[in-house]
């Protein structure tokens, strides 16, 4: 390849010598303006690089088209104004959702909080209409998982002075940590109240329930929390959930039951799957064990259980697995209340 | 017109995602002209440009809380523009490349009577009108929106080694073009 042609489209190619041609700053300008003077024999091509880089830049640019400019930017205004994307090509497809909007809005102002304690000025939507979990982020940095058919509400103002937000439908929510301002999600008469953690909330006409998978959770119903003055707020008569637990809000009994979320993690980190493998291991141990691992409450009689003795492997098994099969071993039973484990049976004598 | 509040793009970029109106205002008097100017080279639709371009400020406006970051913003929205024209218009805006389409240099061209910077221009154009559609998409691109062969391969939904054939070979046309008639303006004027 004859090396001067060469050079020229390496010249063409350059970023940087492109910015020197069109005279845009950058840091390497003065090396090109040194290499130009200081290379007689490179200016040839350099000029001819110089002046194609220049010619393309101008022959492709067009009038500016301020007519359009200004129509695109006026409906932009007009539709950014409130809730979503309405193409003027999807008519049909924006009624439809305009008409979810009003329900959705009449849905939410039938609620007590909506015109007078949670009034929320200029509120932005979130919905989720698609078949699958939404993930979004918050100008807070929290992360807002938001499943199908569910949307959040919250003001313009969200994250200046406090943090909160409406939830209709249910979402996890991974909130990020502040202590100046705590999380507040208000779902269907219940307050769920935190600094930073993870949880779900789940919300249809007649419960409510949260679900805590890391951190300090306070749950309290909305009744409550807006008679509250300010400065009780912190202190509260709300429950606090801990991780693995779960509040149920009845609304119709505006009751709270608190109970184990579904599946409970481990969340011990200490925790090694070889914790939950035993050898000929005394029940006392495996109870301990357990407990210690999932960080749950785990009540038995001591004495009744002495003679007992487990051989198994439970690294895989979800936690309720994991007590149906030490029950059996043992011949015993278990319940769940008041988010214990309570292990009912007559021991074993041999 | 806005004034120019933020200097860089990673900055603007983050007040609008928190909501800032100004710089909303600021990313859209900045790239408008820009992004009109690439949807006239993919479509001579001006509607269908108007309707892309609203979607995609009303879109980022309101989804503007999950974007992701970004330091180059006109990459971004160049991009998301190519998208959505090429949804709008299935078969317009191609991504499959097509080896034909890698056009040849040819010799009609009119031969001009001065050398000055128009008829210069002028010949440009009319060189830039024999290459590919993907030549001068990738050549738009590179030389007027002034961005990277990684960015345009990404733009254009190729792979890096296709971006930068594209814009090898389209350059090598409009020079080996330019050259010819070059040559020919010389001989015809010692005529």
């Amino acid at each position: 390849m004859d090396p001067l042609k060469y050079h020229l489209y390496d010249f063409l190619e350059d970023d940087s010598f492109r910015k020197w041609a069109l005279e845009i700053p950058s840091a390497e300008f003065d090396r090109w303006q040194k290499h130009f003077a200081g290379s007689p024999g490179m200016q040839k091509n350099m000029l001819e690089a110089r002046q194609l880089i220049r010619d393309l830049k101008n022959v492709q640019t067009l009038p500016a088209d301020r007519v359009l400019e200004e129509k695109i930017w006026k409906s932009v205004q007009q539709k950014k104004a409130r809730f979503n994307i309405l193409s003027v090509r999807r008519v049909a497809a924006s009624v439809a959702i305009l008409a979810g909007v009003l329900l959705g809005y009449y849905i939410y102002t039938r609620q007590p909080f909506a015109r007078n304690a949670w009034e929320l000025s200029h509120e932005i939507v979130e919905m989720n209409d698609s078949r699958q979990a939404r993930t979004l982020v918050l100008a807070d940095g929290t992360e807002v998982r938001l499943s199908p058919g569910s949307s959040i509400h919250y003001g313009e103002s969200f994250n200046l002075s406090d943090r909160r937000i409406v939830l209709e439908g249910e979402a996890f929510f991974d909130v990020a940590r502040n202590p100046e301002k705590p999380f507040l999600v208000i779902s269907n008469g219940l307050v769920t109240r935190v600094l930073g953690t993870s949880f779900t909330v789940s919300s249809n006409d007649s419960e409510v329930s949260v679900s805590v998978k890391t951190g300090r959770v306070e749950v309290l119903s909305e009744e409550s929390y807006s008679r509250m003055k300010d400065t009780e707020k912190h202190l509260s008569a709300a429950m606090v959930l801990k991780p693995n637990q779960k509040a149920i809000f009845s609304r119709k009994e505006a009751s709270l039951t608190r109970s184990l979320v579904e599946d409970p993690a481990i969340v011990n980190p200490a925790a090694r799957p070889a914790t939950l493998s035993f050898d000929n291991t005394p029940a006392t141990e495996v109870f301990d064990r357990l407990a210690d691992a999932y960080n749950i409450e785990i009540i038995y009689d001591r004495d009744m259980f002495s003679q007992c003795r487990l051989t198994v492997s439970l690294e895989d098994e979800q936690l309720f697995e994991k007590l149906d099969v030490i029950c059996k071993t043992f011949n015993a039973e278990y319940r769940l209340s008041d988010a214990k484990i309570l292990i009912e049976g007559k021991g074993c004598k041999f | 017109m806005d004034k120019d509040i933020f200097k860089e793009d990673d900055a603007l970029w983050k007040a609008f995602k928190a909501g800032s109106e100004p710089a909303f205002g600021q990313i859209y008097r900045r790239e408008i002209q820009a992004l009109i100017n690439y949807g006239k080279k993919l479509t001579p639709d001006t509607v269908l440009i108007q309707d892309a371009v609203q979607d995609l400020f009303l879109e980022i406006w309101n989804s503007r809380l999950r974007l992701a970051d970004t330091d180059n913003i006109r990459f971004y929205l160049l991009r998301a523009l190519r998208n959505k024209l090429s949804k709008k218009i299935p078969g317009a805006v191609t991504t499959e490349p097509k080896e034909e389409e890698i056009a040849e240099p040819s010799i009609e061209f009119a031969i001009l009577e001065n050398e000055d910077r128009d008829s210069r221009l002028l010949r440009l154009e009319k060189a830039l009108q024999k290459l590919s559609r993907r030549q001068q998409e990738a050549i738009n691109l590179r030389y007027y929106h002034d961005l990277s062969n990684e960015e345009v391969a990404r733009i254009m939904g190729v792979n890096y080694q296709s971006a930068c054939k594209f814009i090898y070979s389209g350059l090598k046309i409009l020079k080996d073009c330019i050259i010819f008639l070059v040559c020919n303006f010389f001989i015809y004027s010692t005529l």
